[in-house]
């Protein structure tokens, strides 16, 4: 008498998903723990303000796993705050190309083209620039500083 | 038996949720160069404060008032907020037109005052004011209740109050040549019934203050983004 094996079909689901994570981790997904780690520096790094750092590491994670919107987010943020401003703009531009629907990216981006037309590429001359736009950013508390 | 699809959807649900950061709101501060790239030594003389008059329409009272209320608030911006060195403005200036787009092109009218002043920088301006009781619109940001989604709409927006209309240039002193022209258009608000008050005009203008100062020094802008955590 041949015994019929009786595993519940929850635990078998269970163990097809730990199988498919280890497989993928297996393949090549040493990478993305990686840029998972080295998004969480960068994080931590820009928390304190150590914008620099904190693009290095986002960098190295877009290395690792490449064109992942929010990477690229992350990305474009700090080089917004090192003042790389002509390069955010790209960043931006490439994450939403590839996730236009990301929230987050989409609304840095609303917020940052905004900065950007009013203190970095005003309008061409001939154009009048109008103040009444400017140092609301859009935001509640944008504030600058002489 | 559905019972445990469910509970199996949402066991899925949270595996593959473990794989997408967070975001967290950071507030970071954004550098800004000046306009002009000054040594700090250099001494600056300011004027002349012109009336652009409109076309068809004779000098008002509030014009020179603005002109005047103008150089007062100008000067003090220029000494407390960009630290410029300057010169005391000891003699009335009568430049041959009154337009300062003409004034720009005449170099020996600023190398006259460069010569009289020592001046290595010379502001100018032409201003325009007018009231109005003007209606517009206004972009503003919302978070749609539907989706969760952030949003910008147009909202209209009536005030009543002072329209700005300033053309502010630098000029080289030694040499007459234009260093820097900045055109500002602002707007103070202002209650329907304090309109005939023309007592401290500039104060409280934010957006003419930090365009004023950018010319000269650097500025910072501290802003709102998003980041993802992981």
């Amino acid at each position: 008498m041949v015994k019929e094996w009786s595993i519940p079909s929850t635990a078998l689901l269970l163990m097809l998903i730990a199988l498919l994570g280890a497989g993928s981790a297996i393949a090549g997904d040493g990478n993305k723990n990686e840029a998972e780690a080295e998004m969480e520096w960068g994080y931590k790094a820009a928390r304190r303000g150590y914008w620099q750092e904190a693009l290095l590491r986002f960098e190295h994670a877009n290395i690792l796993t490449p064109n992942q919107p929010r990477i690229l987010n992350n990305i474009a943020v700090a080089q917004e705050a090192n003042g790389l401003y002509e390069q955010a703009l790209l960043t931006y531009q490439t994450g939403l190309e590839i996730s236009p629907n990301n929230d987050a990216l989409r609304r840095n981006y609303m917020r940052f083209q905004e900065f950007y037309s009013s203190y970095i590429a005003p309008p061409e001359v001939g154009e009048e620039k109008n103040g009444d736009d400017e140092g609301e950013e859009g935001e509640d508390d944008a504030q600058t500083n002489g | 038996m559905r019972k445990r699809t469910a509970e199996l959807l949402l066991l899925i649900v949270a595996v593959a949720s473990l794989g997408y950061g967070g975001t967290r709101e950071v507030r970071m501060q954004l550098h800004l160069k000046p306009e002009l790239h000054l040594e700090g030594t250099e001494s600056v003389f300011v004027g002349p404060i012109l009336i652009e008059p409109r076309e068809g329409e004779d000098i008002q009272s509030i014009d020179l008032t603005a002109s005047r209320e103008f150089e007062i608030y100008l000067r003090k911006i220029l000494r407390r907020e960009a630290e410029l060195r300057l010169l005391p403005n000891e003699k009335d200036l009568r430049p041959e037109s009154k337009h300062l787009a003409a004034l720009m092109g005449d170099a020996a009218f600023w190398q006259a005052i460069n010569e009289d002043t020592g001046a290595d920088l010379i502001v100018a301006a032409s201003i325009d004011v007018k009231i109005l009781d003007r209606a517009g619109y206004t972009t503003e940001e919302y978070v749609s209740p539907q989706d969760g989604k952030t949003y910008f709409r147009q909202v209209l927006v009536e005030e009543t109050g002072f329209s700005y209309d300033i053309l502010l240039v630098v000029m080289d002193g030694k040499t007459g040549a234009v260093i820097h022209e900045e055109q500002i258009t602002d707007f103070k608000p202002q209650n329907e019934r304090k309109l005939e008050e023309y007592t401290d005009m500039f104060t409280d203008l934010y957006t003419l203050q930090n365009r004023l100062v950018g010319i000269f020094v650097p500025r910072t802008v501290q802003v709102k983004r998003t980041l993802f955590t992981d």
